[in-house]
């Protein structure tokens, strides 16, 4: 999937099927100062595990969460960039990166270690499409 | 869709990177502390409150939750114009008529 | 229409959970139903049991309580989150050797799995952060 549609997720929605429905995650906190950068991936990993259509949107503080390489073991923390790793393997490949966010933190393409990065207006439709949104 | 905002537009910037993402058709709920971000500060012109007002003005529709200004003192008369107060009932009607919902907090 | 709840936030150290329990409430009212109410992150602690509060300050977990006995509501609280947080029901904390429990019954201790399926089964979610 190259970049989000509008009408995507409208057109299989008559079906009970978990892959024919779409849920986004929104992550909006950096890592290792709460658990929802955490939690919030452990929930998008079972989204992926059950077979749903998941994508996930790093936004605002959430896009720390892709800075790599992160060394958490001197916080003897699990690695969050690690975990995110993870998402590929259970089907999780539509990872949204927000433009507008990295630009504010000054960072590129080159720093972060996965996601497509989307302008403001694919993350406008992109949340404009989604019929189920869990905020982290 | 529904947004809801439960930090003040004063200590966070949940409200900010919200209004920056919002489309015409969207509606945005102050709840909570959110509802500092609904008070009418002029003449000082804050980021926040010129966004709304050019936001309105698109289309967007914004909404203060009554039980927490009230909890916080806050009389409708202080909120900005483009803002209307809804109760309990009200939310839940929003968030039954959006096509889905983003918590910024 | 139905909707699902996540909350994040424990009782009083935020609003977010007080804040759920009221549109639980008003959605109720309104004629419409609760799918599930999905506890995680922090909103695992509105299961304890042991919460104790004076006698003129409102019981959020009590309420929460008498609001799923009230309307049989399907309350989960994620296994995980919860276990870490030091959350557990009679059966976990004899599995894990712990001194004592303090779950509340209201509540079913289960994964993410039911999050997911809560997402998927509802006509609308929402999220208490």
């Amino acid at each position: 999937m190259d970049k989000p549609s509008t009408n995507e997720s409208t057109e299989n929605e008559s079906t009970d099927k978990p892959e024919d429905k779409d849920i986004l995650l929104v992550f909006r906190h950096a890592p290792y100062g709460n658990a929802l950068a955490r939690e919030g991936l452990e929930a998008a990993l079972a989204c992926g595990a059950m077979g749903a259509k998941t994508s996930v949107l790093y936004i605002n503080e959430g896009v720390w969460q892709l800075l790599e390489p992160q060394n958490s073991s001197a916080i003897d923390c699990k690695n969050q960039a690690a975990m995110a790793s993870a998402l590929p393997l259970y089907d999780v490949d539509a990872i949204w990166v927000d433009e507008d966010s990295l630009k504010q933190r000054n960072l590129t393409g080159a720093d972060i270690n996965a996601g497509k990065i989307i302008n403001h207006t694919h993350v406008q439709t992109l949340l404009a499409s989604s019929k189920r949104i869990l905020s982290f | 869709m529904l947004h809801t905002v439960n930090k003040s537009a004063f200590d966070n910037s949940a409200l900010g990177d919200c209004l920056a993402v919002v489309s015409p058709n969207d509606a945005v709920l102050l709840i909570e502390n959110g509802v500092y971000g609904a008070l009418d500060n002029s003449p000082s012109e804050l980021a926040h409150i010129k966004n709304i007002k050019q936001l309105s003005a698109s289309g967007t529709r914004f909404y203060v939750l009554q039980a927490d200004c009230e909890a916080r003192g806050l009389a409708e008369s202080a909120l900005l114009p483009a803002v209307t107060v809804v109760d309990d009932a009200g939310f839940v009607a929003l968030a039954a008529e959006a096509s889905a919902i983003q918590s910024w907090y | 229409m139905n909707f699902a709840l996540l909350i994040l936030g424990p009782p009083y150290s935020t609003q977010a959970s007080a804040s759920a329990l009221r549109f639980a409430r008003a959605a109720l009212s309104g004629g419409h139903g609760i799918y599930r109410l999905f506890f995680y992150h922090d909103g695992v602690h509105n299961a304890s049991a042991l919460v104790s509060t004076t006698q003129d300050e409102n019981n959020l977990p009590q309420q929460w309580s008498e609001l799923i006995e009230q309307h049989q509501l399907d309350s989960v609280v994620c296994i995980a989150a919860a276990t870490r947080r030091g959350v557990l029901n009679e059966q976990e904390a004899q599995r894990l050797g712990k001194a004592g429990s303090n779950l509340s019954a209201d509540h079913e201790v289960s994964g993410l799995g039911q999050l997911v399926d809560a997402s998927l089964s509802a006509d609308r979610m929402i999220t208490f952060g």
